[in-house]
């Protein structure tokens, strides 16, 4: 009875993270344009671009020299390298480019004072940055020539604090992992972020591609060095002041997405990590606010604990087979029939699969859509990252100890960028 | 007194057809389920009937509105519908085999049997979506 009565609560929360989802992918579908209300093209501010970089000699150059081909008025962008510790040619490289360029600076911390996470690379940078926005781009990445344009326009509200650009995987075609990652990418972006956009929700800043008013931030302390998911923290902290974050899914920016199962597992646990901390950071503040509208906090809710659910899938599946191998009456068979169908709604990095079918489907790449079943194996994977960074988060906050960053390795492949894109 | 006229653009009307076309089949789909709720054969079971109208809604109301060739759609939802039936079908069979013979094989069954329905529904659906044509006025420019 108790497991019955359990097993219909998990069942009930899963449900609900579908019907999320569903009303996302209707409202992507049939709401292509992103409001071009208060966004200003003609704005431009200064603006400082922030490169954080630890031993990343085999793409700083690429992102440099496209630093130097970007349209955005020289006089008014700052770029500056965050060379956080780096063991390699990291800095020499950066350094060569900012003989070249006026306006790209390196900044060195030695390994001792360095590897200490993004956040605390990007908090040095903001430091140094004079412009009055703030671009954050990894060392990994190869934006659109245009995009700080792309970026900087919705920032002209003042309501506006911070701005987020659609992530494309620069490495798809590699191998079936970097496969995997693009669809889960597509459905996040051109359909979560999109209609988080256009229904007046909780877009979230992704702490890359994207930017952020520096007063803004300053006065919110910066960003939070003891928290793995920076990002999702300052989304929180801005909407809880009041601000908001703009989604613009036209400025695009390439990603090397990570190629290996070792690399999945550590980026993954990174994140689930860092979400959990922010869940049990934000979570009550959310609920008490009185700046956030109803419709915005049951989104943040939803958003806060969205790492949670492939643990509780994993709950609802060993209650499943507990219920059936038991019985099965006709009630356990009934509640137990659709968890197999609601495992593929919170599959590829949680979008489900209706979600990234209909992401492929306006990004014209609906061809691709041949591999999506093979996101269940991924989400068993994600079941055993998002366990592992529960009792992980648990063991250290027991035991009082700071849980370290963990950097995701890049290689420099570009199989997606030809003379075309260039 | 004003008079308001509506146009309607040639993109509308095109949507309007497609979603025409999809209630329409919805509708088929619905009277066929229904018919076979009536049948009396050994094949037809409520697993069927459920698994069937579930392909059905999901596949009609999301892939037929979508660009592409109707014939390519028709025959992946006829496909699922096959398989639908097959699987289904051939279930409880042996279900019935196994269940005097070995009780954890048919418990084993029970559980397996919504995991492979969801696998099926979802290949098929990701086939049919794969079947169809992108719209051409996404406004992504890769430069």
């Amino acid at each position: 009875m108790i497991l019955e009565a359990l097993f219909t609560l998990i069942s009930a929360i899963l449900l609900l993270y579908s019907v999320r989802h569903i009303i996302f992918t209707i409202v992507a579908l049939h709401r292509s344009k992103t409001p071009k209300e208060n966004v200003c093209e003609d704005y431009q501010p200064s603006v400082t671009v922030l490169i954080p970089a630890r031993n990343e000699e085999k793409v700083i150059g690429r992102i440099l020299k496209r630093m130097s081909e970007l349209t955005y008025p020289k006089e008014k962008l700052q770029i500056i390298v965050i060379n956080d510790g780096s063991r390699d040619k990291t800095g020499k490289i950066a350094e060569k480019f900012s003989e070249k360029h006026d306006n790209i600076e390196v900044i060195h911390r030695s390994p001792l004072k360095g590897g200490k996470g993004k956040a605390s690379a990007l908090n040095e940078g903001i430091k140094h940055a004079k412009g009055d926005i703030i671009i954050c781009f990894d060392a990994d990445y190869y934006p659109q020539v245009d995009i700080i344009e792309k970026l900087v326009a919705p920032l002209a509200d003042e309501k506006v604090a911070a701005v987020q650009g659609r992530i494309v995987v620069i490495n798809e075609p590699e191998n079936l992992i970097t496969r995997l990652v693009a669809l889960e990418r597509v459905g996040g972006y051109c359909v979560g972020q999109k209609a988080r956009e256009n229904l007046g929700l909780i877009s979230q800043f992704g702490g890359t591609a994207g930017g952020f008013k520096r007063k803004i931030v300053e006065e919110l302390g910066g960003l939070s060095e003891d928290i793995l998911a920076e990002d999702t923290d300052l989304t929180f902290k801005l909407f809880l002041a009041g601000y908001r974050v703009c989604y613009v899914n036209e400025a695009e920016s390439y990603e090397e997405a990570v190629n290996s199962f070792n690399s999945y597992w550590r980026q993954r646990l990174r994140w689930a990590i860092g979400h959990m901390q922010c869940a049990l950071k934000h979570l009550i503040p959310v609920i008490k606010s009185r700046k956030l509208s109803l419709k915005q906090k049951i989104d943040a809710i939803f958003l806060l604990n969205v790492y949670f659910v492939p643990i509780l899938m994993a709950i609802a599946w060993i209650i499943g087979g507990i219920l059936v191998f038991n019985g099965p009456s006709i009630f356990d068979i009934a509640l137990w029939s659709p968890i197999p169908f609601l495992t593929y709604a919170s599959v590829g990095n949680f979008a489900p699969f209706f979600e990234i079918g209909m992401g492929m489907y306006a990004d014209r790449r609906a061809k691709a859509c041949k591999i999506l079943p093979l996101l269940f194996p991924m989400f068993l994977y994600n079941v055993v990252i998002c366990t592992f960074a529960l009792i992980k988060l648990c063991v250290c906050k027991l035991l009082g100890r700071k849980i370290g960053w963990d950097k995701t390795l890049h290689h420099g492949r570009e199989t997606v960028i030809t003379e075309k894109y260039k | 007194m004003k008079i308001f006229k509506f146009r309607i653009g040639n993109k509308t009307r095109h949507k309007v057809k497609l979603l025409s076309k999809s209630l329409i089949l919805l509708l088929l789909a619905a009277i066929s389920t229904l018919t076979l709720l009536h049948l009396e054969s050994p094949l037809i079971n409520t697993n069927v009937i459920a698994y069937s109208s579930a392909f059905n809604f999901l596949f009609i109301l999301t892939i037929f509105p979508l660009k592409g060739k109707f014939l390519n759609k028709l025959l992946t939802l006829i496909l699922g519908n096959i398989l639908s039936l097959v699987w289904n079908g051939l279930y409880p069979t042996l279900l019935s085999s196994t269940l005097s013979e070995n009780i954890l094989l048919n418990k084993f069954l029970s559980f397996i049997n919504p995991i492979f329905n969801a696998l099926w529904i979802i290949s098929i659906w990701s086939l049919g979506l794969s079947m169809t044509s992108s719209p051409k006025a996404y406004a992504g420019r890769r430069t």
